[in-house]
C-alpha cells in the first residue's frame, strides 16, 4: 500500500450531514491508516472536487469512496454525478454509494438498474454503522482493485518494451516517475514509497530512499536473512518487517530471479502479496525472455 | 462478457430463506443474463458448494457474490466460511455479504474490522430491494475484477 491516508468523497446538500460524517469518520482506520474527507455540496462543486483529486489519468482517482446524496440542487443532481464519474471521466473502480431522502424520486431498484453504483441508501438506513461498513468495505475493494490494476498497467507498459533489458529498466523508471504525478504534472500529495528491483543481484531500477544503491542493499541484507515464507512450491518467497517486505522469485527456466523490495505506508495484506507475486513472476519472465 | 448466467451462493440454515431468494431472483436480469442461485445450509456444506464452483484453481469461481448467515450449527460458522473463502481458498474477488438474525452475537462494526467482507445485513434490513442491490452490485464488481485479472493470467 503506498497511500498515507485513503480518501472519500462526500456530496450532500445538507451541511448537517458533513459535520456527522467528519466526526463518525474522525477515529475511523483502515490497515491502520486515517480516512480524510472531503466535501462537495452540489452536483457541480462534485466535479471540480473530483477533478482535482485525479492522479495523472481522468480514470484514476485518489478518492477511493463517494458518498453522494440523490437529490441536491435537482432531483437528480446526485445519479447525474455518478454517471459522469463512470461515463466521462471513465472511472470504475470508485466505490460510489449514494443517499437519499426522498426514496420516491429515486427509487432502489431502478436507481441500481441504471447506474453502475455500489449501494443505495434511504437516509433513515444511514446509521453510523452503515456508514463505517460502506466506508470500509469500499476503500478495501477500491484499494484491492487500484493496486490490481496498477502492477496491471505496468505491466502493459513493460511488455511494450520487452525488446530488451535496456527498454524494460527505462520503461520502468518512467513509469514510477509518472506513477507519482498528478494532471498538473506536480508530485502527488500523500503517496509515499520506495522500492527497488534487482535482478541476478545486479540494482536495475529504485524509487524513494531506494534510489541509492547502497541504502537499498543494505536493507535486502537485512531483510534476506529473516525468516522467509514460501509462496509457490519453485522457491518464490516473501520476507515481511513491518511495511516493508522483500520478494524474490526463484531463478528457473521461464523467470528470471528477481528481488523486490517495497515499503509500504502499512503491512501488506495478504491479497496485495498475492497481487506483487503474479506481477513479480511475469516481469521474471519478461526479463529472462529479454535476454 | 462470456458467461451465460451468473452464478451465487446462499448460505443459511434457514430453508424459508432459500425459497424467498430463489422467488426474488427468479426474474432477475445482469446485463440481461439471468442468475442461478446455489444453496448450502451450513459452513461444511458451503465449502463442499464452492469447492465444486472452482474454475482450475481454488481462488477463481465460478460465483461471483455469496449471502452468508452468520449463525448456523454454530455462532461463528458463516464467519468462518468467509474466513475460509479468502484465507484458504485465497479468493479475493467474490463479493462476500453476511446476514445475521442475532446482530448481538456477531456487531456489525467487528465483523466489518475482521472480516475482509463487502457487507453487513441484520435481517431486519435484508428486504427484497436490498438483496436486488447486493446481488446486482456484487456480480458487477465481481465481473469487473474478474474480467480484468481473466486478461491478466491471459498474458502470463
Amino acid at each position: 500500500m503506498h497511500s498515507t491516508e485513503f480518501h472519500v468523497v462526500l456530496v450532500d446538500d445538507e451541511p448537517d450531514v458533513h459535520e456527522i460524517t467528519r466526526l463518525a469518520l474522525r477515529k475511523f482506520r483502515i490497515y491502520g491508516l486515517p480516512v480524510r474527507l472531503h466535501s462537495a455540496a452540489s452536483k457541480a462543486e462534485g466535479i471540480e472536487l473530483l477533478n482535482s483529486l485525479t492522479l495523472g489519468r481522468a480514470d484514476i482517482s485518489l478518492a477511493a469512496v463517494a458518498l453522494i446524496d440523490v437529490v441536491m440542487e435537482t432531483d437528480h443532481a446526485g445519479l447525474e454525478l455518478c454517471a459522469h464519474i463512470r461515463d466521462v471521466m471513465k472511472n470504475r473502480r470508485m466505490q460510489l454509494y449514494v443517499r437519499t431522502g426522498q426514496p420516491g424520486v429515486a427509487p432502489e431498484r431502478s436507481v441500481i438498474d441504471q447506474y453502475d453504483i455500489q449501494g443505495y441508501l434511504a437516509k433513515s438506513e444511514a446509521t453510523e454503522d452503515k456508514l463505517y461498513t460502506l466506508v470500509k468495505a469500499g476503500v478495501r475493494q477500491a484499494c484491492y482493485t487500484a493496486v490490481s490494476h496498477a502492477l496491471q498497467d505496468l505491466l502493459h507498459c513493460l511488455i511494450q518494451s520487452a525488446s530488451s533489458r535496456e527498454n524494460i529498466t527505462a520503461a520502468l523508471r518512467g513509469w514510477q516517475r509518472q506513477a507519482r504525478l498528478n494532471l498538473k504534472g506536480e508530485t502527488a500529495a500523500s503517496i509515499a514509497s520506495a522500492l527497488c528491483y534487482m535482478v541476478d543481484d545486479a540494482f536495475v531500477a529504485g524509487v524513494g530512499a531506494w534510489h541509492d544503491e547502497a541504502l537499498a542493499r543494505q536493507r535486502r541484507n537485512e531483510l534476506a536473512a529473516l525468516p522467509a515464507t514460501p509462496l509457490n512450491e519453485e522457491g518464490d518467497r516473501i520476507t515481511m518487517d513491518g511495511s516493508d517486505f522483500l520478494m524474490q522469485i526463484a531463478p528457473t527456466a521461464a523467470n528470471a530471479a528477481v528481488q523486490y523490495m517495497l515499503r509500504g505506508t502499512t503491512a501488506a495484506p495478504d491479497w496485495e502479496v498475492a497481487l506483487y507475486h503474479a506481477y513479480l513472476r511475469s516481469f521474471a519472465a519478461l526479463w529472462k525472455q529479454a535476454g | 462478457m462470456h458467461n451465460t448466467e451468473f452464478n451465487v451462493v446462499l448460505v443459511d440454515d434457514e430453508p424459508d430463506v432459500h425459497e424467498i431468494s430463489r422467488l426474488a431472483l427468479r426474474k432477475f436480469r445482469i446485463y440481461g443474463l439471468p442468475v442461478r442461485l446455489h444453496s448450502a445450509a451450513s459452513k461444511a456444506e458451503g465449502i463442499e458448494l464452492l469447492n465444486s464452483l472452482t474454475l482450475g484453481r481454488a481462488d477463481i469461481s465460478m460465483a461471483s457474490v455469496a449471502l452468508i448467515d452468520v449463525v448456523m450449527e454454530t455462532d461463528q460458522a458463516g464467519l468462518e466460511l468467509c474466513a475460509y473463502i479468502r484465507d484458504v481458498m485465497k479468493n479475493r474477488r467474490m463479493q462476500l455479504y453476511v446476514r445475521t438474525g442475532q446482530p448481538g452475537v456477531a456487531p456489525e462494526r467487528s465483523v466489518i474490522d475482521q472480516y475482509d467482507i463487502q457487507g453487513y445485513l441484520a435481517k431486519s434490513e435484508a428486504t427484497e430491494d436490498k438483496l436486488y442491490t447486493l446481488v446486482k452490485a456484487g456480480v458487477r464488481q465481481a465481473m469487473y475484477t474478474g474480467v480484468s485479472h481473466a486478461l491478466q493470467d491471459l498474458l502470463h
